[in-house]
């Protein structure tokens, strides 16, 4: 028992120790992401760098998904200008083959959600930010707000729901009352109640919302400094902005004069509380948009000279002086380090081993013959693409096509014609996917400001002064014998040939969809003679748009947003057919 | 005189012996056995005279004094005793049987089992060593009231659990595993079922609300085995077996010419129904596409030659009678033969099994020592698919002073897991027309260096592309490919308990468990993707938990009042690290898998997470004449994934019990042995949601070398702990001399404050967030019955069984969540799933189909503006319905055992019924080919479509294109009853005459049978493969269920 006693100190005070204990629980940080109340300590250079690196954002389990740049591929692959040599291995058969483009599929869900997903991260620097007492704020202020306005300019061409001459679509979408809808704005100051009762806004709205975002920019822009890296926007990408707005605008009213009516019966709504638009007739918006591109041609960017254009270890992936605004992938981002086959790089250039546009897989692309049979030999820019005469020919590749592609004559020969060899791995490196997969995309050249202010001015001022300023770009910079000569007759013929030049110049880059939607130009992508795969041959007729064109909304807003009346499924089956010999 | 004096003192002193004996000594012995007991207690009655046996069960008592003339021996197990003082005494104990029955482990400690006032369930070693499991836990599926399991089919993923119902909607709904007392965080696979000594499931709030922060979906508590005092023995055990594929396999087309048929049937119907071509045209033009290249719609590949100018398919839509298997076709100048090749059969293997435990376990009064050792060596059934494990464990005691003992364990595992599991997805991508191998002109299959040639259906050698699982060859993948997990798994327990003044006791435990995991995952440079140039990655992943109690405990009884109170302490920390690195092309693949063997860098990655949890508890028991009940616990916890402003929460019980049948007035002559009611309620906790959900998060990324805070997901501070009130009353009974025994349980367990995660538009910028949303209930009855049929000393059978049925609804939904209506109903949905008030959890909410029309086509509902119910085709148009939900009314198990002259035999079967699953894998055989869709396996069915001339079938028309109709609609959701003959064990107990003559203990030779047949509404369908009340029976990802047979044979010395 003494024994016992010996022990009944020290064990009742280890018993009240024990039970004294301080609270053990400890705080913790994780360390694989940072949490709100970290990044509110940083500055705000964080976020605004978020919004560049978000369009480099991917699902790896999809293979079309290369972020924003694959949305590209598909606006490009929409039009008739870039088919596709073997559909085996090519992941955006839907919108080619006019398959799978209900609301349901998966690629349908990643474009609307990128594109808002990018929209918040551009809300939430608007939110962290206060220029006007803070003028150091600008840049981050001019980078959210261009990305938001491109992000919702973008939304606003590729959901409105447009007549298609499909009966059974157009009076869907008449009776859904969906006619002249864009998408929900949804701002820094949006709530979630807000968001679950967010309707599609008219267009005119939209219009204003965006031209909103770009005054603001423009103002707070013009004395900021232009950050070091293309994927900022500066001032000059702005204007870049405001003239594909304006000349947006101003083709609708030219077009549509009911719209031009309906947006100017609704410019002094109180429950729009976005800047006017200022204009009552299509021209003011053709003058604004060739001043805008004007403005930002003296914001001294340069063409693409031949030499940087062929370059097989730099061109067109590489920033350049002609590219106002990029998307840049760095080394360290997942498209680079975890995807091979999955990438820009892959999908686009013939030249990377491990991609699928090799002549193994053979999803390689190809420039429509139609409109590569415009293109006269003057103009430098021809051998981009394998003439037909010149396919396998080893005389031809080395005189024309050896400098623009890093490929050996043996390698070269098995590519059909009118291969596309515009896009190259980073560094030229066709063998390391981390490293040739890491490029840089434009996303604004001024070389379409140089199309913009023809286009707008031949518009505004009459054809004639539009066709010089025209032949003018075209013989400065692109032709080697200045022969180029504007011969399409009157206006539309003259908008035809700004708009074949587009198409040329522009080849591959994402941009030629918004053109032929606002145009509303036949896609014509079976004909005799034609490239395209035979299950991707819909033709559709000018002065509509082409179902295809328009996205439809994801069941993942509709089920939550009960204000969203969603798009028809514009899917072939049963609506339209393939167009056969 | 002297010596007469002498002699007469001598005769006195002998004649009073009993009386005046100063000492005694003799040998303590367990009654039956002979053996003697080391450390038991004699001591002297009326005395504080004490001592105990030695090694050899000797003991002597030295000054006694002539008052004293008894001696009490205890020994625990044993039933006391009390003896006359003698000389040379030999004393037996009984075993006392039925005190070790009747003790019960519970939350912190043990518990009489007529004491407990809560519901609980015990499964006991020998039904775990009846299972033939690699993990204790799945030994419990079926043999648990209340407790429905999915086993996994893959070494490396462990069961889906839930207790009493779907507890939660978002937070997780796994219950707590304890370890000896200390939470369990580990892997299963880490346990050897070998070591383990019960099992007991703890189901209501009144035994585990002590678990209070991690208790709300139950609690598995995991007692290993320990030594016996006084006992040596050695067991050694070895199985043997094989395993075999136990799927039952769908009625899918397996013959190339019924195949072609079936194609050639869809193709002629897309030309006659939509093409609206005649007859003739319709039938050249079907024949036609079935060796176009897919992307014209074709399959690609035509393994039959038919003669110049015939077809492969008659206008009879059967196949040509001249055709032949192989078809010789050329590329590159080469010539090859296409032959069909079982995919299946060739990728899956009967593997072995073996696994042999030794166990060493002794003991003296003082100290105890369990030591095993394991090893497991399961070959599965696909190549590169299996485990590899070596575990040993050690267990000690010792009674250091009287009132101290300490102890602890140790274990080490090393396991080595390959998860290569291409072969199983072949099941539904690869029609039984495919190539496997190439063959060379004469139809012999080609090799190269790594043995035979494969196809990869890119087209590079045949020219051929196949539709499916193009530059992709899953069979060679999972010979060639790597895909593997070795882990050490350390796991190190101590205990110290004081007892002072009266009754009270003081605990310190503490334990540790480490794993560490290395992840070796690639592919090989050969062939396919990524030929040239191959894939290696390497990922660490270290687990470290942390866990330390303090527990101080009274316990004292008072005439007949007995109570118990304990007062305690816990705090929990499980960090975790994680650290990945992966290169692009390896140079030497063969010898060399590991990154310095690859030569481009490609991703890395590292982090680390932790969450820690804390809390205080406080419980009472009282105890009135052993027949009333009573006891309440209270305990506050702390948990890091919640915002400091909302982590505590308290969590409370109460319970109590009448054993009816103690009462005086109960009538003793009834065929009622033993009646005991219970009732309780009490809250618990459940925080098992991610961590760091309280707050925004951002990726670190970089954009352009610049830093990026990239918003990744949004937080909600509010969230707070999930509370679950459960409530539980019971009825157990002993019945014919207790031949009859069982339980009666009803409950009701509302969830409160539901953490959920709940959904945004997408164009809010973010897809949703958690938060506390709502109510839920879970109402169910279990019944439990046990009876020894036949119970004599040469024949004994006994039957068991047990049923649950539930019923779960969602009680309440806030009005701003309720955001979407269907059938009547206000709730919220995701996916295809609606949660309103009044349904139960995860509801279907899908098309609903109609049938076909007067054209074959499939038809969905539509329900018009005025109300009324119309048909659509298009499954666009279709509205969307409740459609049930996947949650069974009625689940558990029985099973039998038979013993006779040593033969034992047993089964044990599984049932579940009710609920809608869908089936995922018919719709996949049921879906037509389609553009650029071409080649997946087909069933049976697609003969028995509608046409023209079998216009009673529900079955839409067979025609290529028209995948619409197996889009998610109700056709798919098939009842998810089932029935499974889980095991058969037959053994042997040699005689001991037998083992006697051998010097062993204990022999017995054994067979069993695991997995071995179930039914199923529709055949093939397995509503077990995927997650529990999942809603799908994926087939992609998932491995095939496993029948193993094995023999083995058990020593004991």
């Amino acid at each position: 028992m003494k024994a016992i006693h010996r022990y009944i100190k020290p064990a009742l005070a280890g018993l009240v120790a024990a039970f004294m204990f301080p609270g053990c629980l400890q705080e913790i940080e994780p360390t694989s992401n940072a949490t709100q109340e970290e990044v509110d300590k940083g500055d705000k250079t964080g976020l605004m760098t978020a919004v560049a690196a978000y369009l480099n954002t991917y699902n790896s389990s999809y293979s079309y998904d290369i972020g924003f740049m694959g949305f590209n591929i598909w606006r490009d692959a929409s039009t008739s200008d870039m088919p596709v040599y073997s559909t085996a291995y090519d992941y955006f058969t839907y919108v080619e083959m006019c398959t799978y483009l209900g609301s349901e599929w998966a690629m349908q869900y990643t474009i609307w959600q990128r594109y808002y997903f990018l929209i918040q991260k551009a809300n939430l620097v608007l939110n962290a930010i206060d220029v006007e007492t803070y003028p150091e704020d600008a840049v981050p202020a001019v980078t959210a707000l261009a990305y938001r306005a491109n992000a919702y300019m973008e939304l606003a061409q590729w959901y409105e729901y447009k007549k298609t001459g499909v009966a059974a679509f157009d009076s869907q979408a008449e009776a859904d009352g969906i006619m002249g809808l864009t998408v929900p704005i949804v701002t820094e100051s949006t709530t979630e109640e807000d968001s679950r009762h967010n309707p599609r806004v008219p267009f005119y709205t939209i219009y204003r919302f965006i031209l909103t975002d770009l005054n603001k920019g423009e103002k707070y822009g013009a004395g900021a400094t232009q950050p070091d890296s293309k994927t900022y926007p500066g001032i000059g990408v702005v204007y870049g902005l405001q003239a594909r707005l304006w000349q947006l605008i101003g083709t609708r009213f030219e077009l549509h004069p009911e719209d031009l009516a309906a947006a100017l019966s609704h410019e002094n709504d109180a429950d729009i509380p976005y800047d006017a638009l200022g204009v009552t007739t299509s021209r003011e918006c053709f003058v604004k948009a060739a001043e805008y591109a004007r403005k930002a041609i003296n914001c001294g960017y340069t063409p693409v000279t031949e030499t940087q254009w062929f370059d097989p270890t730099t061109g067109f992936n590489s920033v350049n002086n002609s590219w106002m605004w990029a998307n840049i992938i760095t080394t360290n981002n997942g498209l680079a380090t975890t995807l091979t086959w999955q990438s820009w790089v892959s999908f686009m250039s013939p030249e990377a081993t491990y991609g699928v546009a090799t002549t193994g897989y053979g999803a390689y692309r190809m420039i429509d013959a139609r409109l590569f049979g415009t293109i006269p030999d003057s103009d430098w820019r021809k051998p981009t693409w394998i003439a037909p005469e010149d396919a396998s020919d080893q005389q031809a590749f080395n005189s024309k096509y050896a400098r623009g592609t890093s490929l050996s004559y043996s390698e070269w020969k098995d590519f059909a014609p009118y291969t596309a060899f515009k896009f190259h791995p980073a560094n030229g490196d066709r063998n390391t996917s981390t490293i040739g997969n890491a490029v840089s995309m434009p996303l604004m050249r001024v070389e379409e400001m140089y199309l913009i202010e023809a286009e707008a001015v031949g518009r505004s001022q009459g054809d004639a002064a539009g066709r010089a300023l025209l032949e003018s770009f075209v013989n400065t910079y692109r032709y080697t014998d200045a022969s180029y000569k504007s011969t399409g007759a009157g206006l539309d013929g003259f908008i035809d040939d700004v708009f074949n030049q587009k198409r040329i110049e522009l080849w591959g880059e994402g941009q030629i969809l918004w053109d032929f939607k606002r145009l509303e130009k036949a896609i014509e992508k079976g004909y005799p003679g034609t490239n395209h795969s035979d299950l991707t041959r819909f033709n559709w007729a000018p002065n509509l748009n082409a179902p295809w064109t328009t996205l439809t909304i994801p069941k993942a807003e509709v089920d939550f947003n009960d204000a969203v009346l969603p798009n028809p499924d514009p899917s072939h089956t049963g609506y339209y057919d393939l167009w056969s010999e | 005189m002297r010596m007469k004096l002498l002699m007469a003192l001598l005769i006195l002193l002998t004649a009073n012996a009993s009386a005046q004996l100063k000492s005694v000594s003799g040998t303590v012995y367990s009654a039956g056995e002979d053996e003697p007991l080391i450390g038991a207690t004699v001591k002297v009655k009326g005395s504080k005279l004490a001592t105990s046996t030695d090694i050899d069960g000797r003991f002597k008592l030295q000054g006694l004094q002539p008052s004293d003339k008894y001696l009490e021996v205890t020994y625990v197990g044993y039933r006391p005793a009390t003896v006359e003082i003698k000389p040379d005494l030999k004393i037996y104990l009984d075993i006392e049987t039925e005190m070790l029955d009747e003790m019960i482990v519970v939350a912190f400690g043990k518990q009489k089992r007529e004491s407990f006032t809560g519901s609980a369930s015990v499964v006991d070693a020998d039904q775990i060593a009846r299972a033939q499991v690699t993990n204790p836990i799945d030994a419990l599926n079926g043999t648990v009231t209340g407790l429905n399991m999915v086993e996994s089919n893959s070494f490396g993923t462990d069961a889906t659990i839930t207790i009493r119902g779907i507890g939660s909607l978002n937070a997780g709904t796994d219950p707590l595993i304890v370890l000896d007392g200390m939470p369990y965080n580990g892997y299963w696979n880490d346990l050897n079922p070998a070591d383990i000594a019960s099992m007991t499931v703890l189901k209501d709030a009144a035994s585990n609300a002590l678990y209070g922060a991690r208790g709300a979906n139950g609690v598995i508590l995991i007692t290993s085995k320990s030594a016996k005092r006084g006992k040596t023995s050695v067991n050694f055990t070895a199985k043997w077996g094989a395993n075999h594929d136990g799927r039952i396999k769908y009625d899918v087309i397996d013959n190339p010419g019924q195949y072609y048929e079936a194609y050639y049937l869809a193709q002629k119907n897309y030309f006659l129904n939509s093409k609206k071509q005649t007859d003739a045209q319709a039938h050249l033009n079907a024949n036609a596409a079935l060796g176009m290249p897919y992307t014209s719609g074709g399959l690609g590949y035509m393994v039959y030659s038919v003669p110049e100018g015939q077809q492969l398919i008659g206008t009879n839509g059967k196949l040509n009678p001249n055709a032949t298997l192989g078809n010789r076709i050329s590329n590159n100048g080469e010539i090859y033969t296409l032959y069909p090749d079982n995919w299946l059969k060739a990728g899956l293997r009967d593997g072995f099994r073996q696994e042999y435990n030794l166990t060493v376990s002794s003991g003296s009064d003082k100290y105890t020592m369990y030591g095993s050792l394991g090893y497991l060596k399961d070959n599965g059934i696909a190549y590169n698919n299996d485990i590899e494990r070596y575990t040993a464990r050690l267990k000690s005691d010792a009674q250091i002073y009287p009132f101290l003992k300490v102890g602890g364990s140790a274990s080490f595992n090393h396991t080595t897991t390959n998860l290569e599991s291409g072969v199983f997805d072949v099941l539904t991508t690869i029609a039984p027309i495919f190539p496997l191998y190439i063959r060379d002109q004469y139809g012999n299959i080609m090799t190269d260096s790594n043995g035979k040639v494969y196809d990869y259906g890119d087209g590079n050698i045949l020219g051929l592309v196949r539709a499916q699982d193009a530059s992709a060859n899953n069979i060679q993948a999972d010979l060639l490919d790597l895909n593997r997990n070795t882990s050490n798994s350390f796991n190190i327990q101590g205990y110290a308990t004081l007892d002072f003044l009266d009754g009270f006791h003081f605990t310190v435990n503490g334990s540790a468990y480490i794993t560490e995991n290395r992840m070796e995952f690639g592919y090989n440079p050969y062939y396919g993707f990524l030929e040239g140039r191959g894939y290696v990655e390497t990922s660490h992943y270290r687990t470290h938990d942390f866990n330390t109690q303090q527990l101080l405990n009274y316990s004292k009884t008072f005439g007949a009042h007995s109570v118990d109170a304990l007062l305690g302490h816990e705090y929990t920390m499980n960090g975790q690290t994680y650290l990945f690195a992966s290169r692009n092309n390896v140079v030497l693949w063969e010898s060399n898998k590991e990154l310095s063997g690859a030569i481009s860098d490609a991703d890395m990655d590292g982090y680390t997470t932790a969450y820690n949890v804390e809390g205080w508890f406080l419980r009472a028991q009282y105890d009135y004449d052993s027949k009333y009940f009573a006891s309440a616990s209270f305990r506050r916890d702390g948990s890091s994934r919640f915002h400091p402003k909302h982590r505590w929460g308290n969590f409370w019980s109460a319970g109590a019990a009448w054993i009816m049948s103690k009462e005086e007035w109960f009538p003793t002559t009834s065929f009622v042995n033993m009646l005991k009611i219970k009732a309780s309620y009490g809250e618990q906790g459940n925080d098992n949601i991610g961590n760091f959900l309280y707050t925004n998060t951002y990726s670190i990324s970089s954009s352009n070398g610049e830093p990026a805070f990239v918003f990744n997901s949004k937080g909600n501070e509010s969230i707070t702990w999930e509370t679950v009130g459960s409530f539980n009353a019971g009825v157990e009974f002993e019945l014919f001399n207790s031949r009859l025994s069982g339980g009666v349980e009803f409950y009701v367990r509302n969830t409160r404050d539901m953490l959920m995660y709940f959904s945004t538009p997408l164009s809010l910028g973010y897809t949703g967030y958690y938060d506390n949303v709502g109510d839920m209930r879970n109402t169910g009855v279990e019944v439990s019955l046990n009876a020894d049929v036949v119970s004599s000393e040469a024949f004994t059978w006994n039957v068991g069984l047990n049923l649950s049925w539930e019923r779960n609804r969602v009680t309440y939904l806030p009005e701003d969540k309720k955001i979407a209506t269907c059938d009547g109903y206000n709730g919220y949905l995701s996916g295809y799933l609606f949660y309103g008030e009044g349904l139960p959890v995860n509801t279907w909410r899908l098309p609903k189909y109609a049938g076909v029309n007067d054209e074959g086509v499939a038809m969905f509902y539509k329900t018009g503006s005025d109300g009324e119910l119309t048909t659509t085709t298009s499954i666009d148009g279709a509205d969307y319905y409740l459609c049930g939900s996947a949650l069974p009314d009625v689940f558990g198990g029985f099973n039998t055992s038979f013993k006779i002259y040593g033969v034992d035999l047993s089964a044990q079967f599984n049932y579940s019924i009710g609920g809608r699953k869908y089936d995922t894998v018919y719709a996949s055989f049921m879906t037509p080919p389609y553009e650029t869709m071409t080649g997946m396996p087909i069933h049976k069915d697609a003969f028995n479509a509608w046409t023209p001339e079998n216009t009673s079938s529900n079955i839409p028309r067979w025609q290529y294109g028209e995948y619409t109709s197996t889009n998610m609609s109700d056709r798919f959701l098939t009842d998810a009853s089932y029935l499974g003959l889980r095991n058969i064990t037959l053994g042997y107990t040699f005689p001991e005459s037998v083992t006697r003559r051998l010097h062993m203990s204990n022999l017995r030779v054994f067979c069993q049978a695991e997995n071995i047949y179930y039914w199923t509404k529709r055949k093939g369908f397995d509503p077990r493969m995927g997650s529990l009340y999942g809603n799908y029976n994926s087939s992609s990802g998932y491995s095939f269920p496993m029948r193993t047979i094995s023999g083995g044979l058990s020593v004991e010395f």
